[in-house]
């Protein structure tokens, strides 16, 4: 997630923060329990899952490999790095 | 007075980590699979220049020896794409462009890799024989430099 995040950095998460496209967010990872991440959400899918999204296209995994990840699995907003 | 402040934040509330970069399923990689397919390629092409064609006349003999020679070549063409193969993984899934800054030979090295194979898939040379075994060597001595390891090279035959 460089630029904007590098590795150790600390952040904030606000879990009950409405979330929206553009936002930096905390997710469950869809295939792998007990590992969570931290992507931009690109966009909600119709069916109301979150298309999420690395900063650098070339390296990450993201939802182009795991799909769209459900709403549940959102578990906050980045809101500050320290 | 802030970082203090901070520090008694996170001893209170220690946080757990998150991944902000999520890896590929396996992640696991070592050019070994090329030098092992390569190796067995330019074996073949060894033992093909080294054959000795029998008297003509004898058509048993003649028979053994086309058959050998036809087993030798048909190995050397599966070995030597498969090498080709392996190459085109590590570069395309391990190698990324941080890695290509530090070592600005990455492209050309694979690519002259990649063209050794097929030489010595159409071919049964051995000056291009030695030549794909020096750029697997190359590829070896980078790969495990990017990975902060000194892994000494070394060849099964």
């Amino acid at each position: 997630m460089r630029p904007v995040l590098a590795p150790d950095d600390e952040v904030l998460i606000d879990p009950r923060a409405l979330l929206a496209a553009g936002d930096l967010v905390l997710a469950r990872h869809p295939f792998r329990a007990g590992t969570r991440i931290i992507k931009r959400l690109s966009a909600w899918t119709e069916e109301g899952s979150a298309q999420l999204e690395g900063l650098n296209p070339d390296y990450s995994t993201d939802s182009r490999s795991f799909g769209a990840v459900p709403k549940d699995h959102l578990l906050g907003k980045v809101v500050c790095r320290f | 007075m802030l970082k203090k402040s901070l520090d008694t934040l996170r001893a209170q509330f220690p946080a757990q980590p998150a991944e902000a970069h999520c890896d590929g399923p396996c992640g696991v990689y070592d050019p070994a699979s090329i030098r092992i397919a390569a190796e067995a390629a330019v074996s073949m092409t060894k033992k093909m220049l080294a054959m000795t064609p029998p008297d003509a006349s004898n058509s048993e003999a003649m028979a053994a020896y086309l058959n050998t020679m036809s087993r030798y070549a048909a190995i050397k063409e599966e070995q030597a794409h498969l090498a080709k193969s392996e190459l085109l993984v590590l570069w395309t899934d391990y190698f990324k462009p941080p890695h290509l800054e530090a070592y600005p030979n990455l492209h050309d090295t694979f690519w002259k890799a990649a063209k050794a194979c097929s030489s010595v898939k159409v071919e049964v040379s051995a000056q291009h024989a030695a030549e794909l075994m020096e750029a697997v060597q190359e590829i070896h001595t980078i790969f495990w430099a990017t990975k902060g390891r000194d892994i000494a090279w070394y060849t099964a035959s």
